[in-house]
């Protein structure tokens, strides 16, 4: 045990900072780390996006060929989904959770390291395919037996399968950490029913990566025996089945939709009654509602395989399971609406996104329900109408959470503001810009435009709506440029923005911004959901909330016992994908990377308590 | 993990009174039942997927009755040790958990044995047909579990030597390897109930 | 335009009126955000031939019907929706000198009402969609035409095992009759699908799927690929042509024959080049040595009006150049050639035009 000031972070030389972050075990600058590393993947997937745009803008164009089209597809899914999405998530749980609940930190700081650190040489893993042989190419959902030797013998496949792999152990172990975390490190009075709405999402999202996962670790281990030990798991000439893959692969996919979409939804019930200055409405309802939607998203996963001819009786079973869950779903919308009813609504930056939000993840689910019935799934199915489908949910739904996220907690992360104006353009053009690229498609599904074509012929009738598309996908590009732009330039040169800049209402804003490591001078006690309105108003609860004062805080340092930092979580995640390098290039790398594990395992038991 | 200072000092925020340490091994677990229950399926899918070639036959009953018998009774002795511990006979504990241990050795033995047996003398490979796959991919991942756990108890054996788990201390170390090895335990029941019974 | 839907052979102009009109409805009501533009790409794209909003069949209209009327629900759906939030977003915008608005925090009879609307709209839904699910997989009457189409990559093979035919990419079918076909695969996942004659079912290597559809209107009608096969994914077409009883027996006919001989030297010197090409390694030609079985039948290819897979006209220009960089043509194609003279390609070209 060290305390603060042995564990501040020596920024007098670049080494010093360098070292600090690599050692780093506190959710907040962890938080950042995760923050930085899935917008750059982010940018690179939108980037493999917009190829794919200038591509299909004409028919029968020749930017890229059919063969690197099909790696952009691939790449640019598995990349949104796995290292820009579900790790943007992750950056919200690091910084907010322990904020949020009244913790100093989580529940296994230096697990929570090690999560980080195998993400993002898993992601590097992973693209380190594009320069050493050809990257994956069969699809996100990598459907069998497209992925067999027999069709894919380079190692192409493999980046993809032992990528996923460790993209899987990094997500089962940050999940278990912030379970952990949110059960057991709640400050006094926190009861579940007083969590904030986004620590319930964060939970809810995190019971499902640990039981969604394994079923496409397992799918990915039968793949990876079929090509390196000759099984035939999904090879029909050996017995196998690749539908078996398909249920595999969807029994997580369908769950892993509801992981992308849960943390976005949880920062829109926080920002809507922000800008509001009113509760959350229907507050158990809108738990409930989430925990019924993970749920019963258990019990859909075929409605993705409408039409590989499961019969008419699966059919209509996934069909009913498939709908049923519109109804939770409308239910959060009908409470975020009612929420706003009566409000004394502002029009910040931050609540423009968690607006639009809303409004686009309505289109999605509308869509949604137009393909949970078979019959216009089989012709809609594989399509662009889907594209359009899934974009509104993730790009409609959680990218615009996420960042509306960014810009209302990006204060608490830097303690300024984002550039407000700037900000409300971004909005502006991607909305637009948005909706330019995916509602066209819609159009270009019921028009008979299979998805994942890397050229259309002209007369087909799909010029006008492709080009629109790519039009729209610019205007994403540049908001995008605009965004970037902003965050730099307002980490440094911001309006100064306090601790508690938006008048919210929840535990963060009782403490300043950025948090001092420590989180919590004292650990807080709660009697309400909303502890820090409670204080501010002073009416309805006691408000016994202890807050770090922000005055004379530097003079008197408080001792506060924190973790110290440790280099182990780097070493071992190195270990983990160094051994999976292995499994590819050499087998020389096999015995380094478990050499290395072994290590960094003992080290990490022997690390020294303090 | 750290030392018993750090677990106090969590205990202190603690709101169930649980332990984190062992609410994530709960958590783990949870997620382990889902990898074998997977798992377990796609062997039942696979039971009678065997081309003409060997299958559910194969199998020793009596031989795995043993093992499976030996696996049981480990368990007890990882309750005995537990207790022992908690009782401050810092002896009988060693005893009983060098004894979880030897019987997790004859488990893997037999299932070395088998595995051996299989492919030299039934000519039941991975590559055999799925019936074969799947059999060595579950069993051998519950094998690797069983092995990781023996390791881990000689771990945790090792460092009742080096200080921890004296008597009056918290025994969360050795809690967490009884957690895992029951769970073990548990999923070979159903393994052996599933893959040799029926 | 002349592949599909304006096709002259059709006779039943009259009944495309409600199609289209409900077109052109989805078009503009599907861009409530972009109206200007929208009514300008209405006008733009109006003919695409591959839609699913023409039927021609029971099942095709089966799976328009219930797309618009979930459509039109989800329209409605929309508008209140999006209509409410916004409605609230302009009146309880925040005006100067507001204080804490009024504090609710939930409604019991809400939220059981609005639990309950979408419900009911979702059973309603789930009641109009059973039956089409069921309508979708009736069995075949006893007569029906069998066709077996097999998924291969990137062409589909039609095979008729009751008469006998064998062909590619142009699958015909009387009008008026029932047609079962069974849907396989020869390598990786494939779907069948012709958007006006019924939605996709997946061909998938081990397993066989079938359907039963009954062909209402004549005409040639356009099909594609729609799961992911690899590299030409997009470039695996193929065309359903169908025609009435008396053409389908007369091109069955001419169809189970062997091939016609060259009549012209240049073509007989094509015939010749057949196993200098290495052709007959892949490509069967009835009556001559042709008799591989990798790539399609190719007895009857002159008679087809594409090739390479639905992506060419089939014309002597096209021939020569899908022979002379397969590769080029269709990325990934395993078409393996040797190069050919000048004079030898030529040949070629005009052998394979004549084997109508």
């Amino acid at each position: 045990m060290a305390t603060v000031t042995a564990t501040a972070p020596d920024t007098r030389t670049f080494a010093g900072t360098a070292w600090s972050w690599i050692t780093t075990v506190d959710h907040k600058r962890i938080a950042v780390l995760y923050l930085v590393t899935s917008l750059a993947f982010f940018m690179l997937g939108g980037l493999e996006a917009l190829l794919m745009r200038l591509q299909l803008a004409t028919p029968e164009a020749d930017v890229v060929s059919a063969e690197r089209f099909t790696e952009l597809f691939t790449m640019h899914g598995t990349t949104m989904v796995f290292l820009a999405l579900m790790p943007l998530s992750a950056a919200f749980f690091n910084l907010l959770v322990p904020l949020m609940i009244g913790a100093r930190d989580v529940a296994f700081p230096r697990l929570n390291a090690l999560s980080y650190w195998i993400y993002l040489f898993g992601g590097i893993f992973m693209n380190i395919s594009f320069v050493a042989g050809g990257a994956p190419n069969a699809g996100w959902f990598g459907y069998a037996p497209l992925t067999d030797t027999a069709f894919e013998a380079t190692h192409a496949i493999d980046f993809w399968a032992f990528g996923l792999q460790i993209l899987g152990v990094s997500s089962i172990l940050a999940s278990i950490n912030f379970i952990v975390t949110i059960i057991n490190m709640r400050a006094p009075g926190m009861t579940l029913n007083r969590m904030p709405m986004f620590v319930w999402m964060s939970m809810i999202t995190a019971f499902l990566i640990i039981f969604a996962f394994p079923a496409i670790t397992i799918g990915l281990v039968l793949l990876i025996f079929d090509r390196y030990i000759e099984t035939s798991f999904f090879i029909p000439e050996g017995g196998g089945d690749p539908v078996l893959w398909q249920h595999l692969f969807w029994v997580f996919g369908h769950p892993e939709v509801y992981i992308l979409i849960l943390p976005a939804m949880g920062i829109v019930s926080e920002i809507l009654p922000t800008y509001s200055r009113k509760p959350l409405f229907g507050y158990a309802v809108v738990a409930y509602s989430g925990a019924a939607i993970a749920l019963v998203g258990f019990g859909v996963w075929t409605h993705h395989m409408f039409t590989v001819g499961l019969g008419p009786i699966a059919d209509t079973a996934f069909a009913i399971s498939t709908m049923a869950i519109a109804v939770p779903t409308g239910v959060k919308i009908f409470n975020w609406i009612a929420t706003l009813y009566g409000g004394s609504i502002s029009f910040k930056s931050p609540m423009l996104f968690a607006v639009g939000m809303v409004a686009m993840f309505i289109i999605g689910g509308l869509s949604g329900v137009m393909l949970g019935s078979p019959p216009i799934d089989s012709q809609v199915q594989d399509t662009y109408f889907v594209v359009a489908h899934l974009h509104y949910v993730l790009f409609g739904g959680t990218v615009f959470g996420l960042f509306a996220g960014i810009y209302h907690w990006f204060p608490k992360f830097t303690g300024r503001f984002m550039h407000d104006g700037w900000g409300k353009v971004h909005w502006l053009l991607m909305l637009i810009g948005f909706n330019l690229t995916f509602l066209p498609q819609h159009m270009l599904g019921i028009d008979g435009m299979p998805r994942r074509v890397h050229t259309y012929a002209a007369d087909m009738g799909f010029d006008l709506w492709n080009m629109m598309s790519t039009v729209g996908s610019l205007m994403i590009g540049l908001s995008f440029l605009i965004f970037i732009i902003n965050a730099l330039r307002s980490i440094r040169h911001g309006e100064p923005s306090g601790g508690d800049p938006w008048d919210g209402g929840t535990l963060e804003w009782t403490i300043p911004s950025p948090p001092p490591v420590y989180n919590f001078a004292e650990i807080p006690v709660v009697d309400g959901r909303y502890p820090a309105w409670d204080i501010k108003r002073g009416g309805g609860h006691t408000g016994a909330v202890a807050t770090a004062p922000e005055a004379g805080a530097e003079a008197d340092e408080p001792d506060i016992h924190m973790p110290n930092p440790s280099y182990w979580p780097i070493v071992m995640a190195a270990g983990m994908v160094l051994a999976a390098c292995g499994l590819i290039f050499h087998q020389a790398f096999i015995l380094l990377g478990a050499m290395l594990f072994v290590i960094s395992l003992v080290g990490w038991i022997e690390e020294p308590a303090g | 993990m750290t030392a018993e200072a750090h677990g106090h000092h969590e205990e202190h925020h603690s709101s169930t009174g649980l332990d984190n340490r062992k609410l994530g091994m709960w958590a783990f677990l949870g997620s382990e039942t889902m990898f074998f229950g997977s798992l377990i399926l796609v062997m039942l899918i696979n039971k009678h997927n065997t081309l003409g070639g060997p299958g559910q036959e194969v199998l020793d009953l009596v031989l795995t009755s043993f093992t499976t018998f030996v696996l049981l009774t480990s368990s007890l002795a990882m309750v005995l040790s537990l207790a022992a511990f908690r009782n401050g006979s810092l002896l009988w504990g060693r005893i009983w958990l060098g004894m979880v241990m030897l019987m997790g050795l004859i488990f893997l033995g037999g299932q070395v044995y088998e595995f051996t047996e299989f492919v030299t003398h039934k000519h039941l490979t991975p590559s055999t047909n799925l019936f074969g796959a799947s059999f060595y991919t579950l069993v051998g991942f519950h094998g690797a579990h069983v092995a990781i756990g023996v390791l881990w108890l000689g771990t945790v054996l090792a460092y009742t030597w080096r200080g921890r788990f004296q008597p009056g201390m918290d025994m969360w170390g050795i809690e967490l390897v009884g957690l895992y090895w029951h769970f073990v335990d548990l999923v070979w029941v159903a393994i052996f109930t599933l893959i040799y019974l029926i | 335009m002349t592949l599909a839907n304006g096709d002259a052979n059709r006779p039943v102009q009259g009944q495309r009126s409600t199609p289209l009109t409900y077109r052109r409805r989805i078009h503009t009501a599907l861009l409530i955000p972009a109206l200007a533009v929208a009514a300008l790409a209405v006008a733009a794209c109006g003919v695409t031939p591959q839609t699913t909003l023409e039927p021609t069949t029971e099942a095709a209209r089966t799976a328009r019907d219930l797309l618009m009327f979930v459509f039109w629900a989800m329209v409605v759906t929309f508008v209140l929706v999006e209509g409410a939030l916004l409605y609230v977003l302009v009146r309880y915008r925040r005006r100067s000198g507001d204080g804490i608005p009024p504090q609710t925090h939930g409604n019991t009879p809400l939220e059981i009402g609005w639990t309950i609307a979408p419900a009911i709209l979702v059973v309603i839904i789930v009641v109009l969609t059973v039956p089409a699910i069921f309508s979708n997989a009736r069995a075949a009457s006893p007569d029906a035409l069998k066709v077996r189409a097999i998924g291969h990559q990137w062409w589909f093979e039609f095979q008729y095992p009751d008469i006998g035919v064998v062909t590619a990419n142009e699958l015909h079918l009387p009008v008026g009759r029932d047609v079962e076909i069974q849907l396989e695969s020869n390598d990786v996942l494939h779907s069948f699908w012709v958007p006006s004659l019924r939605g996709k079912l997946d061909m998938v290597p081990g397993r066989e799927n079938k359907f039963t559809i009954k062909p209402e209107v004549t005409g040639t009608f356009p099909g594609q690929c729609a799961e992911f096969c690899g590299t030409a994914h997009a470039l695996m077409k193929f065309y359903v042509v169908v025609e009435t009883q008396a053409e389908f027996t007369a091109w069955a006919e001419t169809q189970r024959a062997e091939r016609v001989p060259p009549t012209s030297d240049l073509a007989r010197l094509g015939e010749e080049t057949l196993t200098l090409g290495g052709c007959v390694a892949c490509h069967t030609i009835r009556g001559t040595d042709s008799a591989g079985v990798l790539g399609p039948d190719l007895t009857h290819i002159g008679s087809r009006q594409h090739i390479a897979a639905g992506i060419l006209e089939n014309t002597p220009e096209n021939m020569r150049a899908w022979l002379s960089d397969p590769q080029g043509v269709k990325p990934g194609n395993t078409m393996v050639i040797p190069e050919l003279t000048t004079e030898q390609l030529d040949a070629l070209v005009a052998y394979m035009q004549g084997l109508k």
